[in-house]
């Protein structure tokens, strides 16, 4: 339902509003700097599309580091509550949903795709 | 930092905390319990005696197995120390053919009864009675006990992701935490909440950040390896490398007598300079039969891997310990062993339990600080009671109700008959049964009343619980003053501080007109 919203919102023009701070933020009340309808697509966006990002992000990472392959895994496993913590922390900081929707979408894209492609041309273990 | 975001920050550190505080707490409480589940046990079967002799439990224990178990493929003899004075014998039979093997040291899986034993300072077994003992809440810190594993597990990930935003979020809003540690705030209402909680915060916030990242990272390891199919074809490739997987010798046949496990043992720690927590001896009986013996983990964190494997006909060593773990074996156990302080001797273990204690307290503190600060805006008739009213009962119900229920577990375990079958699962049965009575209570009594009431209780049965012990116990509380038995004084004088504790705050409760 929310990832519905979610998707609409992204493909509503003008949704992605570049870096303008959300000026509802500003308006209203100081107990609740988030607006209501919001705040599904970001919980959605922090857990889903957080897991998405922070596992791709350690995956490229236990690649691209200069480690030996199984410290290199370690560390990316070790290093993923973090990876999390950071998308969440952005989920509900970005100044709209949609935008947060977006760059967690993208480093997922970008990330997974740049392992693939690593995978591809270097095998694994 | 914008005030945006700072905003955006104490909101998520508010509702995180609201939306997962009683699982956080549940988590943290059972945790801080199972820093001392063996010495939970040892006080939940006390028909254990204190004495310890590990060269006559040990060859007591392969003397049992011999009998009992002779043709099974691994025996574990899991060997007695000042936290459990009895030798932990377990066996696996061996596999038939096609049958997938069972994952070594399978710590979260606890071993069936009928494969499991305790041998005392006699060499002889003890008939104890039945109780999950410390295992109950070692259980309940990942498990629920009653809720099944996905659910669980989807649950204790979520809470503890949560737990790992209010952290954060809440350091990033307290900004001047520590100069506010030491600012003079008015000793009532929502001050009073706002304060113990960033007490309590403060205190142990190492602790705190420790015990939250070591834990989101061992679920890691389980949830999310997603690391691992970047770099490795299969995880058991990676598995292996970064726990190697003992060799096992090929079953010859052929019988052979076992050399001496107890001579077998110093050799080990001579080699190490220090102690062995457990002997497993794979193929007994036969030809093949190897002794591998673990070293203790006390005084190390980074400990695993340190095992010796010899050759159980000629005693001689067969894996040697020259082999250094991987630094990625090496980092894995860090993290492991740092959450579940393995490594910590009594006066660690103590202080671990105390931050524990601590951290339970935080978030008790800041669940009752979201109904004190909204408390005054139920005079405004717009304000939505239903989520408050919601909130107010489930925290009597867990921060007061849950330690009623585990008072009312430690009494089970003393007064309900011996004999009755599956008396295990009928002790915890109880206490759930009490949590339940608990959360009827809050939802029936005015709020106020209801937190008096249920931490009265459990005060009482804190308090009283010594005193149970005393008259049904072998070891009781005058015994064991006169025979300086620490493990039951420590028992007894921690359920008398948390009875304190609550009657204090029973009282202290029942003496304002608001919390």
């Amino acid at each position: 339902m929310s990832i519905y919203a979610a998707a609409r919102s992204l493909l509503a023009p003008g949704s992605c509003q570049g870096g303008q701070p959300n000026k509802d933020v500003l308006k209203s009340s100081p107990r609740s700097p988030l607006r209501k309808r919001d705040v599904a697509s970001r919980v959605c966006a922090a857990f889903f599309g957080g897991y998405g990002a922070a596992s791709t992000v350690s995956m490229l990472l236990a690649r691209v580091m200069p480690l030996a392959k199984a410290d290199a895994t370690t560390v990316a496993i070790l290093l993923t509550p973090i990876l999390y913590l950071l998308a969440i922390l952005w989920a509900f900081s970005a100044a709209s949903p949609s935008r947060a929707w977006a760059v967690l979408v993208a480093i997922t894209v970008i990330a997974g795709g740049m392992t693939y492609a690593f995978i591809l041309m270097g095998g694994r273990l | 930092m914008t005030s945006t975001f700072r905003l955006a920050m104490r909101w998520l550190h508010t509702w995180t905390g609201v939306v997962f505080g009683w699982i956080i707490f549940l988590i943290f409480f059972n945790g801080t319990a199972a820093y001392f589940r063996q010495e939970i046990t040892t006080w939940m079967k006390p028909e254990l005696t204190a004495s310890i002799d590990r060269a006559k439990s040990v060859s007591g224990a392969v003397a049992f197995l011999k009998t009992k178990a002779p043709d099974a493929e691994a025996w574990t003899i899991s060997l007695p120390d000042e936290r459990s004075p009895v030798a932990d014998v377990t066996w696996q039979p061996k596999l038939k053919t096609g049958q997938a093997p069972a994952r070594e040291d399978d710590d979260f899986q606890l071993p069936p009864p009928e494969r499991h034993a305790l041998i005392d300072s006699n060499g002889r077994p003890v008939a104890t009675r039945d109780t999950d003992g410390g295992d109950y809440f070692y259980q309940f810190h990942f498990g629920f006990h009653y809720l099944p594993g996905f659910l669980s597990v989807l649950l204790v990930f979520m809470a503890s992701l949560a737990l790992m935003v209010a952290l954060t979020t809440g350091l990033i809003t307290h900004r001047r935490l520590f100069a506010g540690f030491f600012t003079f705030r008015q000793r009532q209402g929502v001050r009073l909440w706002l304060n113990a909680h960033t007490t309590f915060a403060v205190l142990a916030l190492p602790f705190h950040l420790m015990i939250t990242y070591t834990g989101v990272g061992i679920l890691m390891f389980f949830l999310m390896p997603w690391a691992v199919f970047a770099t490795y074809a299969s995880p058991q490739a990676f598995n292996s490398i970064v726990e190697p997987h003992q060799h096992i010798p090929p079953v010859t046949g052929h019988t052979a007598s076992l050399f001496p496990v107890t001579t077998v043992l110093s050799t080990a720690e001579a080699i190490w300079g220090g102690r062995a927590e457990r002997v497993r001896i794979t193929n007994p009986g036969d030809a093949s039969v190897t002794i591998t013996i673990d070293r203790h983990l006390t005084g190390l964190v980074a400990g695993k891997g340190a095992s010796l494997t010899f050759n159980g006909v000629t005693g001689a060593l067969v894996h040697p310990a020259t082999s250094e773990p991987s630094m990625a074996a090496t980092a894995t156990a860090a993290v492991f062993n740092l959450h579940e302080g393995h490594f910590a001797q009594p006066a660690l273990r103590w202080l671990l339990f105390l931050s524990g204690v601590i951290g339970t307290a935080m978030i008790a503190s800041g669940l009752i600080l979201w109904t004190e600060k909204r408390r005054r805006k139920l005079l405004d008739p717009d304000y939505p009671r239903r989520g408050f009213r919601i909130v107010d009962v489930l925290n009597v119900a867990v921060i007061a109700g849950y330690p009623l229920a585990t008072a009312a577990l430690f009494w089970a375990n003393r007064l309900l008959p011996i004999s009755i079958t599956s008396r295990a699962n009928a002790e915890i049965l109880c206490a759930f049964v009490c949590w339940g009575l608990s959360l009827v209570w809050s939802v029936v009594r005015p709020s106020r009343k209801a937190w008096v009431e249920v931490f009265g209780v459990a005060a009482v049965l804190f308090l009283s619980l010594p005193f149970v012990n005393a008259v049904t116990a072998p070891r009781g509380t005058l015994t064991n003053l006169t025979h300086g038995d620490a493990l039951y004084i420590g028992f007894d004088l921690v359920s008398l501080a948390l009875g304190a504790t609550f009657a204090i705050v029973a009282l202290s409760v029942g003496q304002r007109d608001h919390l």
